[in-house]
C-alpha cells in the first residue's frame, strides 16, 4: 500500500468515526430536544393522518424540533484584532487603511466620510462626542441635518460584519436603515434612547443574515419588534432595558427558531419604565417634566427594577414564557433585573444550559424550587443583593432566597455557580452537595476567603470575577 | 445586488481542487418560488410569508447541515460554519427546487465554507464525502442512519446505554463519566470504543438490503 493510500485509509477511518459521533449525538438526543425532521415509517403514517386532522402547519411545528448544540457559542469573530480607538477626523485620516476594527469618536457627521477608505473594516463602533468630556458640545442639529445618509460612507466597507452605534443625540434613526445595505453585516448593537427600531428599520435589517442584535435602552415599536422576530437566522438577541416593550407582542419571540441566547434584562423593570416617560416613541409627546418626575434619582432603581403597576409591570406572562420555552435552540437565558413571578420561572425552557437570575424582581423560594426541572442546566448566576418588591406582594429576604437556592443545588447538574453578593460559608456547604459543580465565581477576595476553607480538598475551583 | 454577490462568495466560491462551478443559471433551474423573491433580489422588504418559508427551510435542514459539517471535521466552529452555510440560503442566491436540490445546495455550500476556514484539508473533505455517500447516501440527509442507530442503541445493555447517554447526550467529560460509573477514565475509553464498534457493526448489518 502506498503512502497516499495509507493516508486516504486513515482519512476514511477518521471520517467514519466523526460520522458515528454525529449520529450518536442525534440518536441520543432526548425527545424534547431531538433535532429531527424525519420519521420512521410508522410515525410518518401517523404524521400524515395528523396533518390531515390538524393542518400541516401545526404538525410541522411539532415535528420540526431541534436538538441540543454542544454549548452556546457566541457570534464574536475570534480572529478580529483589538479595536483601534480614534477620535476626530485627523486621527481617522491617519489610520492604516487596512485597519479591521475601529472605535471612532466622531465630533461632526461630515467626518464619517473618511471611513470610506477603510476597505478592510470588519467591525465599527461609533460614539458621538457626548459634550463636556473634551469641552465640546454635541451639535445635534448637524447630526439631524446629516439625516438618513449619515452612515452612507460605510457602504464602501464591504467586509463590515459588526456595527455598534452608541448614544447619539440628534442622530437620525432613519440612518439605521442604511445598515440594511451592508451585505456582510451579522451583528448590530444599538445603545441609547436616541435610537428607534421601528417597522422600517426592521424591514431594512431583514435583508441581512443577522446573527446577533443587541439593543440597550433603545426605543422599540410594536411593528419594529415584530420585524425583529422574523429575522430567520438570528442566534443571539439581547434586549436590555429596552423602552416601550410593554406595547410589543413578546410572544413573537417564539418565531426566532434559531435563537440560542436571549437576554431580557430589566424587562418589566422600573428602569426602562422611567426612561419611557422622557423618551416617547416618534410622534408622541413626552409628559411635562413635573409629571415625568426625576428619572433614575434613586440609585437602587438601576438594579432593582421596581415596577409600580402600569408600564413596567410583569411582562413575562405565561404566553410569553410558553413562546420562549418553545424555542428549540435556546440555551442561554439572561433575566437580569427582569420582573418575574412563579409561573414565569416554572415555565423556563427545559433545555437551558445557562440561566442568569441576578437581581430578578419577584423571585420566591417556590420559583427557585422549580428550577430543579432544568436537568440540562450547567451554569446558574444568582445574586444575594437586596431587591425591591414585585408588582404585587413583598420582596423575599435575600437570606430566604439564598436558602432556597442552596436547597435546589443538589438537584441540579451545575458545573458553574456564579454568586453576586456577600456569600457566606453556607454556600460552600451547599456546593459540596452538588456533585457536578466544578467552579464557583464570586465578587471579590473577601468572599473567596470566606468560602475557600470549606471548599478545600474538593474539586471545586473558586474564581474571583 | 451587492448582497447577492456576497452570498455567491459563500455559496459558490471556487475551491482549490474542485472544478469551477458553472454559472448559477446553468446549475440550478431558476424556478421562481416564494424563497426566490428574496429581499436582496427585489431590493425591498420581504413579506412575512417569504421569511417564514426561509425560517422553515433553515429549521428543516439544520440537522442535516450539522451532521454533514461534523463529518467534514467541524468541532468548536460548528455553530459558525452552520451559520455561514445558512447565510447563503437566506441571502438571495438560493432558488428552491425541492428537498434534494436544497440539500445539494447546502452540502456544496457547507463544504466550501469548511474549506475556506480550513485550507489544506481537501483530502479530509474528500474522505468525508466518500463516507457520507457510502453510509448515508449521496442525496440523503443522514436521518435513516440515525434511525438505524436508534434501533441499535435499544439493543445495548442498561449500563452501556447509560454510558453512551452520559457521553453523547449529556456531553459529560470522560473524567466525569468515570466518577459517575465508578470506573477509571481509561476504562470508560475502552468501554466506549467497544460500544462504538458494536454499534457500527449493527448499523452495517441493518443497512444491508
Amino acid at each position: 500500500m502506498t503512502t497516499s493510500e495509507t493516508d486516504h485509509a486513515t482519512q476514511l477511518r477518521e471520517a467514519e468515526e466523526r460520522l458515528l459521533d454525529a449520529l450518536l449525538e442525534d440518536a441520543t438526543a432526548t425527545a424534547a430536544t431531538r433535532r429531527r425532521t424525519e420519521a420512521s415509517p410508522t410515525v410518518a403514517r401517523l404524521l400524515v393522518a395528523a396533518m390531515l386532522l390538524l393542518g400541516c402547519g401545526v404538525v410541522l411545528a411539532i415535528v420540526v424540533t431541534t436538538r441540543l448544540p454542544p454549548e452556546a457559542v457566541g457570534s464574536q469573530d475570534p480572529d478580529l484584532p483589538e479595536a483601534v480607538s480614534v477620535r476626530g477626523a485627523d486621527e481617522l485620516a491617519a489610520l492604516d487603511p487596512a485597519t479591521q476594527n475601529v472605535c471612532y469618536t466622531a465630533l461632526d457627521p461630515d467626518e464619517l466620510a473618511g471611513l470610506g477608505r477603510l476597505s478592510e473594516l470588519r467591525a465599527f463602533e461609533l460614539v458621538v462626542e457626548d459634550g463636556g468630556q473634551h469641552g465640546t458640545e454635541v451639535d445635534e442639529a448637524a447630526w439631524r441635518e446629516a439625516g438618513a445618509g449619515v452612515l452612507d460612507p460605510l457602504r464602501a466597507c464591504r467586509e463590515l460584519r459588526s456595527v455598534t452605534l452608541r448614544y447619539a443625540p440628534g442622530f437620525d434613526h432613519a440612518a439605521l436603515c442604511t445598515l440594511g445595505d451592508l451585505p456582510q453585516l451579522r451583528t448590530i448593537v444599538l445603545s441609547g434612547t436616541t435610537h428607534v427600531v421601528d417597522a422600517h428599520v426592521a424591514a431594512a435589517w431583514s435583508k441581512l443574515a443577522l446573527v446577533r442584535v443587541e439593543l440597550l435602552a433603545v426605543r422599540v415599536t410594536a411593528d419594529g419588534f415584530a420585524g425583529l422576530c422574523e429575522l430567520p437566522v438570528l442566534r443571539e438577541l439581547e434586549l436590555d432595558a429596552c423602552l416601550h416593550l410593554g406595547r410589543c407582542d413578546l410572544t413573537r419571540l417564539g418565531r426566532l427558531r434559531q435563537l440560542r441566547e436571549l437576554a431580557l434584562r430589566s424587562v418589566g423593570g422600573r428602569f426602562p419604565a422611567s426612561l419611557e416617560l422622557g423618551s416617547p416613541l416618534p410622534g408622541e409627546v413626552a409628559p411635562p417634566v413635573e409629571l415625568a418626575g426625576p428619572v433614575l434619582q434613586e440609585p437602587e432603581v438601576l438594579h432593582t427594577g421596581l415596577p409600580s403597576g402600569g408600564p413596567g409591570s410583569l411582562l413575562l406572562q405565561p404566553p410569553v414564557m410558553r413562546a420562549i420555552a418553545g424555542l428549540p435552540e435556546l440555551r442561554v437565558l439572561d433575566l437580569t433585573s427582569a420582573v418575574v413571578d412563579d409561573r414565569a420561572i416554572a415555565g423556563l425552557p427545559a433545555g437551558l444550559h445557562v440561566l442568569d437570575l441576578r437581581t430578578v424582581v419577584g423571585l420566591t423560594p417556590v420559583a427557585i424550587a422549580s428550577l430543579a426541572r432544568l436537568e440540562q442546566l450547567r451554569e446558574l448566576r444568582v445574586s444575594l443583593l437586596e431587591v425591591a418588591a414585585p408588582p404585587e406582594g413583598i420582596a423575599v429576604a435575600p437570606e430566604d432566597l439564598a436558602e432556597a437556592f442552596q436547597a435546589v443545588l443538589p438537584r441540579l447538574a451545575l458545573e458553574t455557580l456564579d454568586i453576586r453578593g456577600p456569600a457566606d460559608e453556607s454556600w460552600a456547604r451547599a456546593a459540596a452537595r452538588c456533585e457536578s459543580l466544578r467552579r464557583i465565581v464570586v465578587d471579590d477576595a473577601e468572599v473567596a476567603a470566606v468560602l475557600s476553607p470549606a471548599l478545600q480538598g474538593g474539586d471545586v475551583v473558586l474564581e474571583i470575577r | 445586488m451587492a448582497a447577492t454577490e456576497a452570498a455567491r462568495d459563500v455559496g459558490r466560491e471556487p475551491v482549490a481542487g474542485f472544478p469551477e462551478s458553472p454559472a448559477p443559471s446553468a446549475r440550478v433551474p431558476r424556478i421562481l418560488t416564494s424563497v426566490n423573491v428574496s429581499p436582496v433580489e427585489t431590493g425591498g422588504p420581504s413579506g412575512a410569508a417569504d421569511r417564514g418559508r426561509l425560517a422553515e427551510l433553515v429549521e428543516r435542514h439544520t440537522p442535516f447541515v450539522r451532521r454533514y459539517l461534523r463529518v467534514l471535521g467541524a468541532a468548536d466552529d460548528l455553530e459558525d460554519l452552520q451559520q455561514e452555510t445558512f447565510v447563503a440560503l437566506c441571502s438571495g442566491t438560493f432558488v428552491e427546487h425541492g428537498d434534494v436540490a436544497t440539500r445539494a445546495f447546502l452540502r456544496r455550500t457547507a463544504r466550501n465554507v469548511f474549506l475556506r476556514r480550513h485550507r489544506g484539508r481537501l483530502p479530509q473533505v474528500a474522505a468525508a464525502d466518500e463516507v457520507w455517500d457510502r453510509r448515508c447516501g449521496h442525496d440523503a440527509d443522514g436521518s435513516r442512519a440515525v434511525e438505524l442507530l436508534r434501533e441499535c442503541l435499544q439493543r445495548l445493555g442498561d449500563r452501556a446505554r447509560a454510558l453512551v447517554d452520559a457521553t453523547y447526550r449529556d456531553g459529560r467529560s470522560r473524567d466525569e463519566t468515570a466518577r459517575a460509573f465508578g470506573m477509571s477514565p481509561d476504562g470508560v475509553k475502552s468501554a466506549l470504543r467497544r460500544i462504538r464498534r458494536a454499534l457500527a457493526q449493527c448499523i452495517e448489518r441493518r443497512s444491508q438490503p
